[in-house]
C-alpha cells in the first residue's frame, strides 16, 4: 500500500513529466485503475499549467503556418493522399515509441500471417489519417492468465482488431478504452470473446493517434455505467505507427 | 499581477473555447482562428524544448495535427483551453527530444522567463485560473526543490536528466523533488 503522500507525489510526478520507464508505466496504469488518482493527476496539471504563462512566445515562420493550414484544408485529411508533411516529424514518431514499436512490429507480423491481414495496399502517408496504427496489448498485474496480443487500427474502416482476448468472469463485460495523455479514459466499445473487432466512428476516429494507450477493463455487463473504468484494468498497450 | 482585466480575459477565453469546439466539428475556419490565437505560445514551448527552429516547426506541425484530430476530446469546463493546448505542445516536444536522443538545452534562467506582470491576453487566461497560489507555494520551497521542479517543467526533464544536469545522485534528486511536491501540495491545500 502507498501512503497518501506517496500517492500525491506520484500524481504530481506524472503531471510534471519527471517519470520514465517502469515508474511512468506504473503511474499510467494507476490512472486507468484508480479514478481518484486520475483526478489528482488532472488537478496537478491544472496547477502546473499556470507556469505556461511564463513561457516566452515565439513566432513560427509563415511557411509552417501555411503547411498547417493546408493540413486541415478540406479533403486533405480524409483521403490522406494529398497531405504533404515534414518527413522529420514522421521519423520522430517512429522512434518515439522505441521498444513498444519493436514489440508491436513483431506482433503485427504474426497478425499479418493470420487470415485477417492488415491491408497496406498503398504506402502510408506521412501524417495522414490513413496510416495504420498498432499496439502490443500486454496484461497488467490484474491480468491473470491473459497472453499478450496485438491490436491494429485501420483509419479507413474505423475498425480496431484485436488478435486475442482477456478472461472475462461470467456476468461481466470487457470494455476497450482509449487514453490520451491529456485527458481521462474514453470508452471505445465492448469486446466479445477472443479475436474481437470494435468499430468506432465520429469523434472517436480522431482519438486514434500514436502515443494513445488502449486499455481493457472488466466492467458490469454492458459496460461501465460511469463513463470511466470502474473495474480492474487487465491489459494495456500504446498505439504506434507501423 | 496580470495587466489584463477580467472582462478581456473572459472574452479571450470565450473566443478560444469557441474556436477549439468548432475545430472538433472540422470547421477549417475555426482551426485557422485557433492557430492565430495560439501559435506564438505553442511555438515558444516547442522551440524551448527542441532547441532549434527547424525541429520546433516540425513538432509544431505535429502539435496542430494532434489538435485537429483530438479537438473532440477536449471537454470545456474540465480544463482550460490554453492549458490543454499547451500541454499537448509540451508533451509532443518532449517526445521528439527523447526520441531523437537530443540532450536538453541549457537551463532556462529566470531572465528568459516572462515576468508575470507582462503577460499577453492568452497568458492572462492562465494567470487568472489559479490566481498566484502556485507561485506563492513554489516560492515557499527550498531553493534546490523549487529549482528542480521549475526546471523539470520548463525544460521537460526526467528525474535522470535532472540528476545529471545538477550533478547529484538520482536518488537524491528524486527525494528533493518528491519532498518538494508533497510540500507544494500541502501549501496548495492550505490555500484552497
Amino acid at each position: 500500500m502507498t501512503t497518501p503522500d506517496e500517492r500525491a507525489a506520484m500524481a504530481a510526478e506524472l503531471a510534471l513529466g519527471v517519470l520514465d520507464g517502469d515508474e511512468r508505466e506504473e503511474a499510467m496504469r494507476r490512472v486507468l485503475a484508480d479514478p481518484r488518482f486520475a483526478r489528482e493527476v488532472e488537478a496537478w496539471r491544472t496547477h502546473f499549467a499556470l507556469l505556461f504563462a511564463q513561457w516566452p512566445d515565439a513566432v513560427p515562420s509563415e511557411t509552417v503556418g501555411a503547411r498547417i493550414a493546408a493540413m486541415a484544408a478540406p479533403g486533405s485529411m480524409r483521403s490522406g493522399s494529398t497531405v504533404v508533411a515534414a518527413p522529420a516529424s514522421r521519423t520522430g514518431w517512429a522512434w518515439a515509441t522505441g521498444l513498444a514499436t519493436l514489440i508491436a512490429a513483431c506482433l503485427v507480423l504474426a497478425l499479418a500471417l493470420r487470415p485477417q491481414r492488415i491491408v497496406v495496399e498503398q504506402a502510408p502517408v506521412a501524417t495522414g489519417a490513413a496510416a495504420p496504427l498498432i499496439a502490443a496489448i500486454t496484461p497488467t498485474k490484474d491480468g491473470g492468465d491473459t497472453k499478450p496480443f496485438a491490436a491494429s487500427y485501420d483509419a479507413r474502416t474505423g475498425e480496431i482488431r484485436l488478435a486475442g482476448g482477456v478472461d472475462v468472469p461470467s456476468g461481466r463485460s470487457a470494455q476497450l478504452w482509449a487514453i490520451e495523455a491529456e485527458g481521462p479514459p474514453h470508452p471505445l466499445g465492448l469486446l466479445d470473446g477472443a479475436s474481437s473487432r470494435v468499430s468506432i466512428g465520429g469523434r472517436d476516429l480522431r482519438r486514434m493517434a500514436p502515443g494513445v494507450t488502449l486499455a481493457v477493463s472488466i466492467e458490469p455487463v454492458g459496460g461501465s455505467p460511469t463513463g470511466l473504468p470502474t473495474g480492474p484494468v487487465v491489459a494495456t498497450g500504446t498505439l504506434a505507427g507501423v | 499581477m496580470a495587466a489584463i482585466d477580467s472582462a478581456q480575459a473572459d472574452a479571450a477565453r470565450a473566443r478560444l473555447t469557441e474556436a477549439l469546439v468548432a475545430t472538433a466539428d472540422e470547421d477549417h475556419g475555426a482551426f485557422q482562428r485557433l492557430y492565430a490565437l495560439t501559435s506564438a505560445k505553442l511555438f515558444g514551448i516547442c522551440l524551448r524544448i527542441c532547441g532549434e527552429r527547424q525541429a520546433a516547426e516540425d513538432v509544431l506541425q505535429d502539435v496542430y495535427l494532434t489538435i485537429w484530430r483530438r479537438a473532440g476530446g477536449y471537454e470545456p469546463g474540465r480544463a482550460s483551453p490554453i492549458s490543454w493546448l499547451a500541454t499537448i505542445a509540451r508533451n509532443r516536444a518532449i517526445d521528439w527530444r527523447r526520441a531523437k536522443g537530443v540532450r536538453p538545452s541549457a537551463d532556462m534562467t529566470e531572465a528568459d522567463l516572462i515576468p508575470s506582470n507582462e503577460v499577453s491576453a492568452i497568458d492572462g487566461l492562465l494567470g487568472q485560473e489559479d490566481d498566484q497560489k502556485l507561485h506563492l507555494c513554489l516560492d515557499s520551497l527550498d531553493d534546490p526543490q523549487r529549482q528542480a521542479i521549475r526546471t523539470a517543467f520548463f525544460d521537460g526533464l526526467t528525474y535522470a536528466e535532472l540528476a545529471e544536469r545538477q550533478g547529484v545522485p538520482l536518488g537524491t534528486m528524486k527525494s528533493w523533488v518528491r519532498r518538494g511536491l508533497i510540500r507544494l501540495k500541502d501549501c496548495l491545500d492550505d490555500n484552497a
